[in-house]
Order: structure tokens, then sequence, then C-alpha cells
């Protein structure tokens, strides 16, 4: 095996520009395919924690009943006691606050439009929300500061609003009478998560619970708390810790639903894996143009060597052997190209990592998805491992023919060929 | 009993429709140690006989028996292992592994045949390289050397595992004739030392001068079988 490898290795180095032409090809199909990943991966991260940071957080904890009638965003299924799950929460080192989401209607006297909004504890939320820090006019609203509103910048573009303006809300309390009441916008918010932008109305617990007429409850009504947990590396580490730590809380928590981050951004997660197919996909088809590069250059050494075929098969090499000659120079290809192909990969994820890449001038290209800013990339081993093997079994397979070839070759016609 | 024993072998070649009888009923008995040419015209089977003799090609019909063992029973595997073990080449254009040194191309034999170890080998090879005048050319490849030095380093090749027999297709075709002279000495010498069978087919006269024997053939037929 050793001579046939040493026979196999200088015939790769030997044909220089037939190596160097099926190399960068796959170099380019396996460099393309990590990059890809490494882009789709911080695409994910940036996504999902954007998701968390403005819209879903970390872990949600709120009724049962509550979650099983979500789309009606209903009043009469609030949390029983908001002081327990906080402290449950607080005990295990989170950050959390309590919530109550509430369907409102925006007027500015002329037009209104239909929002999804939120009451928040002005300051706790700042522990597990960023939102005080997306306000681009004005303020975040503070504790006591009485009947004030904060509100996405599409929003307030819509309805005309600019910060001190008067807004007029009504909602269904919680006895299914419509209330009203004016309030003061004190600031406005520009978020990487267009749905906040476009419906994001924020205003404190204690006006929410006088507009909705709530019942006072163990804790404040709420109808869920939101928590943060602490930033991991990687996205799966982000969701494994989330399960981690709702498998804990549920026993802590009889009776009550505890969702993490895995279930609250389920539908993108689902997308997400869905690219990651196509990506493969991308790298298959790259691949198997690769692998014909390989089949034409491994033809090519057989048909330029068959005089040394007929020499070695003289000597006593048996046709396996000529076809184990063979697919080692192919596997010899495909080490060489999925080595550079996982280098090229990793050159470009260490940029990616490094410096990133600005989503600025894309803003109005990526829609709905909660995306902008810096986009970075992240290292993932196993795509790597996956390129380099994939690239090495595609390579084997695509020597398989020409070696065969090869080993049919009568000794004595090889040795007559000219 | 003859080292290499042929009894009336026949190989018909079909080209289309018609069958070209390439060996005709062919009865050779060599000895062991023997120094023979394979003379004729070109097209008269010398090749083929060669191809034969070096277990390369089966006879369609008739019987071969090499030292004592008949080869029809051997099946594609069996040819390999018996050329492996018993049988070298020397051929008309060398045939050396371009991307192999002189040391590699010599030492092949004796790594296809895995009966000595690397070390072994490595030595060996050298001795034999010593023993061809190449001392001091191990590591050159075979571009960096001329057709002469090539062809001493193909028969050190074909001599290192110590075959029972060499066949040598023309190997004086492509040399000039004071390095064709120096080849056919060689061959000599280690015929001698070493008592190694030589079968050469050629239309060389230099190297029927220094033939014990010739053999020559026509239409497949032997019609020749002169002893010196």
């Amino acid at each position: 095996m050793g001579t046939l490898w040493k026979i196999a290795l200088r015939n790769t180095i030997r044909h220089k520009r037939r190596t160097i032409i099926t190399a960068v090809v796959m170099m380019a199909g396996i460099g393309t395919f990590i990059a890809f990943d490494s882009i789709l991966a911080g695409m994910d991260r940036m996504a999902v924690d954007n998701m968390t940071d403005y819209t879903l957080s970390s872990l949600k904890v709120r009724t049962p009943a509550y979650v099983d009638d979500i789309q009606a965003t209903p009043l009469d299924k609030p949390l029983p006691d908001a002081s327990r799950v906080l402290s449950a929460l607080q005990g295990r080192g989170m950050a959390a606050t309590p919530r109550i989401r509430f369907v409102a209607i925006v007027s500015n006297y002329n037009d209104d439009i239909p929002v999804v909004a939120d009451a928040v504890d002005p300051e706790g939320d700042k522990a597990v929300f960023k939102l005080s820090s997306a306000v681009i006019s004005g303020s975040w609203l503070a504790p006591g500061a009485g009947k004030t509103v904060v509100m996405g910048s599409t929003l307030a573009k819509e309805l005309g609003f600019k910060v001190g303006d008067s807004v007029l809300i009504s909602a269904q309390t919680v006895d299914d009478v419509t209330n009203a009441d004016e309030y003061s916008l004190v600031g406005i918010v520009d978020t990487p998560a267009p749905e906040v932008n476009g419906s994001g109305l924020f205003m404190p617990l204690q006006d929410a619970r006088a507009l909705l007429v709530t019942p006072d409850m163990p804790g404040g009504y709420a109808t869920e708390i939101d928590a943060s947990l602490p930033r991991e590396p990687t996205l799966n580490a982000a969701i494994a810790s989330g399960e981690k730590a709702a498998a804990s809380l549920r026993a802590a928590l009889p009776g009550l639903r505890v969702d993490p981050i895995s279930y609250l951004a389920r539908d993108y997660l689902s997308v997400r894996n869905a690219k990651a197919k196509y990506s493969f996909v991308l790298i298959f088809i790259v691949l198997v143009i690769a692998a014909v590069g390989i089949v034409n250059t491994i033809l090519m050494s057989v048909y330029s060597r068959v005089r040394e075929i007929g020499v070695l098969r003289a000597y006593g090499m048996t046709r396996r052997d000529i076809s184990r000659l063979f697919t080692l120079e192919g596997l010899a290809l495909g080490l060489i190209g999925s080595l550079l192909g996982v280098a090229l990969g990793a050159f470009f994820d260490f940029i990616m990592i490094v410096r990133g890449f600005s989503l600025e001038a894309m803003s109005n290209s990526m829609g709905s998805l909660p995306l902008s800013g810096v986009l970075y990339g992240e290292w993932n081993p196993r795509t790597m491992v996956t390129g380099f093997i994939f690239g090495l079994v595609v390579s084997l397979i695509a020597a398989l023919v020409p070696a065969r070839r090869a080993a049919k070759l009568e000794p004595t016609a090889a040795l007559r060929f000219q | 009993m003859a080292a290499l024993h042929l009894e009336n072998v026949t190989k018909i070649y079909k080209k289309g429709d018609n069958e070209v009888r390439a060996l005709d009923g062919v009865n050779l008995d060599i000895d062991a140690g023997e120094f023979l040419a394979i003379v004729g015209p070109s097209g008269s089977g010398k090749t083929t006989l060669l191809n034969i003799l070096g277990c390369l090609d089966s006879p369609t019909e008739g019987r071969m028996i090499y030292d004592g063992q008949e080869l029809r029973s051997l099946g594609e595997k069996g040819l390999s292992a018996y050329r492996r073990d018993r049988i070298s080449f020397v051929f008309q254009s060398y045939n050396l592994i371009p991307v192999l040194t002189v040391r590699e191309n010599v030492e092949l034999p004796l790594l296809i045949e895995r009966k000595i170890g690397n070390g072994d080998a490595r030595s060996r090879s050298n001795e034999m390289i010593a023993a061809v005048g190449l001392a001091g050319k191990e590591n050159r490849y075979p571009r960096e050397l001329s057709g002469g030095q090539e062809q001493r380093v193909a028969i050190a090749r074909a001599l290192v595992k110590l075959p029972l027999v060499v066949l040598a297709d023309e190997p004086t075709a492509n040399l000039d004739s004071h390095t064709a002279e120096e080849i056919v000495e060689l061959m000599r010498k280690i015929n001698a030392e070493r008592t190694t069978t030589f079968v050469f087919s050629t239309h060389d006269r230099l190297v029927m001068e220094h033939a014990r024997r010739i053999v020559t053939i026509r239409d497949g037929r032997i019609t020749g079988d002169e002893r010196k």
C-alpha cells in the first residue's frame, strides 16, 4: 500500500495543472459550503438574538389556558401568582419581568390602527429586553410618570405621531367592555425587529391595569413573565441552555407553562432547518461538478500511463492493485481539494467572525426578517468535518470509474499501447 | 526436466471474422541458465511467444510447464502471482515509472512481491544498482538518465528479485551500438554469475552473436534452433 500511495501522490504532484484545476473546483465547492453555513448560522443567531432582545425574551411563563387561546390574547387567563413565578426565576439567577399583552386600537383622532400592545414594568423590562436602548426619539418609559406610551417608528410615522403628541388608545377590558384613554407619547423606538417598529406599543403596567380594569392578583395582574438567560456562544448552545432551564422551572412551577426560545421561535427555526437542507443541496451540486473533474483527471491519468499499467501488471500487480492505485490517486486529489476547501472556508469564517458584514445597505430587502446591523459568521467545526469527509467520499466514488477501467486493461495490450 | 517447457502451443487472435494464428504448434524447452535469442521477421510471432513465456497471455491450445508446474490451471490471480514470483521483464523502451527514482524503480518488484522488508529491499536494490554500474545515481529520476542508463535500471529492476527467467523484448533496439554492447555484456555477466535464464526477442546482430542459442521463428512456427 505504501508503494501505491507513493506512486499515486507523486503522480498527483507531477501533473500539477490537472491537480490544480480539480483541486480548485473542489476547494470552491467545500469553501462555499462552509462559508454559506457560517453566514446562515450568523443570520440565525442574529435573528434569534433580535427576537430574544426585542419581542420574545429567552423564556416565557404563562398559564396553559392562555397559550391554548393565544391568538385571542385573552385577558381572563392571567398568571394566578406572578410574584411566585418571579421569585422562582430570580432564584435561579435569571432576570425576569411581568407583562400584559392586549389588543388595543391606537388613534390620532382621524385614523386608527389595531395593535397588540405590551404593558411593561419600565425598570424591570430593561433587564430582559433591549427596547430602552432602541429609543430614537424621546425617552423610554419612566416609573410613575403617568399615562405615557412608547411606540414603534413605523407605527408613529403612519399615524403622524411625534414625541409629546397625545395618543388615544382604546381596548376591551377584562370584563369585555370598551374603554379608552389619552396618553402622552414619550418615546419612539426603532429596532431590528420589523414587527416592533410596525405595531409595537408599550405602556407602564399600572396604566394598562387601569385601562383594562384588571382584578387584583397576588404579585399584580400579568399575563406572562418574560426572562432572559446568559448569552451562549452559539445558537445551538442557547437553545440547549433554554430547554434545560425550562425543564428545571417546570418542576418548580407546576400548573404553569414554561416555554424556552426553541418553542417561542419555532416558526423561524423550522425555516432555518429547511435552509440547512438547501445548503447541503448546494454543496452536493458543486461537488458533483468537482466529481466530473476528478473522473476526467483520473481518466487522463489512466490514458497517459497505460504502458506503466502494463509494466506493473507484468511485475505481478493484480487488477485489484491497479484499481487501488488509481482510487488512491482520486483520494489524493480529494484530500488536497478538501483540505484547501476547508482552509478557504475557515479563512472566510475568520473574516466574517472578526470583521462581520454590515446589513445596513440591504435593510430594505430583509422584509419581515429580524435582521439588521453587522452580521457576524459562526465557527462550525461539524460543517468543516462534513465538507471534508464529503469531499473525500465524492472523490473516492468519482475515482472508481477510471480505476475500474485501468484495472480492466490487458497487460499485453497495455504494453503495446503507443 | 527443462525449466520452461512449451508443448504444441498455439495462439489464435480473432480480428473480426478472421483468425490470425500468431503461434502455431510451438514446442520449446528452455533450460535454467540459458542465454537464448528468439529471432525472426516482424510479425513472425516473437512478441506473442515472449508474452506467453511471460504469462502475460495464455495459449489458445497446448501446454506450458514452468519449473514443473502446469500453468493452464492458473487463473488471472494465479498468473499474476507466478509473474510476481518468478519472471522479470526488460522492455524495448525501458518503461521505467517516471515518478519513481532509480532506487524506487529497482525496489518496485520487491515491494510488489512483499517477501522481504523495506530495509532489505533497499539494500538489495542498492547492490543491484551498483552491479549495473549506476552507483551514485540512486536518487535520480528516469528523465535525468541517458537511454543506456535507463536500460541498465530496467535490467537491475528485472534482476533484483532473483527471477527464474528474464524476458527481454528487443532490449537493445533503442540504444546506440556502443551502449548496446555494454548492455549485452552486462546481461551475459549476470547470466554467468547468477545462472539466471535470459530469453530475448531481437533483430540485433550483436545480441545474436552473444546468444548461446538462437531460436528462429517464422509465421508462428519454429523453423530453426541453433546451439552454439
